[in-house]
């Protein structure tokens, strides 16, 4: 188990996720635009890369048989 | 205009006093009923969210978390006025002040489980999907899928397309699978110490599942310890957990 903390790219992500994806909606105007980024898969292929290097951090920490 | 943040009780305009929102304006808190909602008045917004924007946003939701558990709203909601804002929140007063009693006194942790289904095979096919994106950004090793990517699009005959669409299927139900097996592992896993569960809907092809739990602020140490018996099961599972964030994935009615 990994937990973010220190992560800037992988807390970014998380926050982006949480802010721009979820929580109550009440109408009013929505006006937002994130400049032609797909933010949700930018944010997973970053968590996909950390998960991987922590994968390859954790092969490389393990002893060697 | 109002930029809306956050629902809350009536009651918070002390602890709403001298925290700054987007841009370094001040919040206040506007009262409608029995709720009262956390904005910054603006002149004008940029249209574009940036980072710090995202950022001064969840801060003030933040704030309010540290009097009570808020309602966090949506990022990009504003309305012209008190008025406007007074009667869309007068509208749904019950269904707010029903889901503020909901998470009451508690915070979301989420966890993100990699559903590892041949990934080597899988992640050819994602990075393609993600090159167009990514190369805006200028990011290296963005077009690396271009190669492996869109099979179907240049299969050379009708026979490969077909095979070509059988086969991403296959995976995506092998995906699928994978992911309503490991759900039901973690919720197992921390039944007893969550008052709520929320799953993020996510494409098929989705390498990740995304769960998020509603947990008492007392029960947060007990919750990890019980997300480790998860993380710790054969076959290992890899996770990634963040929080406690406001409860972000409840504003709405949600399964227990």
């Amino acid at each position: 188990m990994s937990e973010l903390e220190g992560d800037d790219e992988l807390v970014l992500s998380e926050l982006l996720n949480h802010v721009l994806d979820k929580g109550v909606v009440i109408t009013g105007d929505v006006t937002i635009s994130v400049a032609d980024i797909d933010l949700l898969r930018l944010g997973l292929s970053v968590i996909l890369s950390s998960v991987e290097t922590l994968e390859g951090r954790r092969r490389g920490a393990e002893p060697q048989a | 205009m109002l930029h809306l943040y956050c629902l809350t009780s009536p009651g918070g305009e002390r602890a709403a006093s001298g925290v700054r929102g987007l841009e370094g304006a001040p919040v206040r808190v506007v009262r409608a009923g029995a709720v009262e909602a956390w904005v910054s008045e603006h002149e004008t917004l940029p249209r574009e969210v940036t980072p710090d924007l995202a950022r001064a946003h969840d801060g003030v939701v933040r704030a309010a978390m540290a009097w009570e558990t808020p309602l966090p709203a949506r990022y990009g909601q504003t309305f012209a006025n008190e008025e406007s804002l007074t009667s869309a929140l007068a509208a749904r007063e019950g269904a707010i002040v029903e889901a503020l009693e909901r998470v009451r006194g508690a915070v979301e942790m989420t966890v993100r489980v990699l559903l590892d289904e041949d990934p080597a095979e899988e992640g050819a096919e994602e990075r393609g999907e993600r090159a167009a994106p990514l190369a805006a950004l200028g990011w290296a090793g963005a077009g690396e899928g271009e190669a492996a990517s869109g099979a179907g699009a240049r299969a050379r005959t009708g026979r490969d397309y077909l095979s070509s669409v059988r086969a991403r299927h296959e995976r995506e139900a092998a995906l699928h699978r994978r992911a309503e097996f490991l759900q039901a592992r973690l919720s197992r896993a921390v039944e007893g110490v969550t008052r709520g569960e929320s799953r993020t809907p996510a494409p098929p092809s989705s390498r990740f599942l995304t769960v998020s739990h509603l947990v008492a602020l007392g029960d947060v140490s007990e919750y990890r310890l019980a997300l480790r018996s998860f993380v710790e099961s054969e076959p290992r599972p890899r996770v990634l957990v963040s929080g406690p964030w406001a409860p972000y994935s409840f504003t709405e009615n949600q399964r227990g």
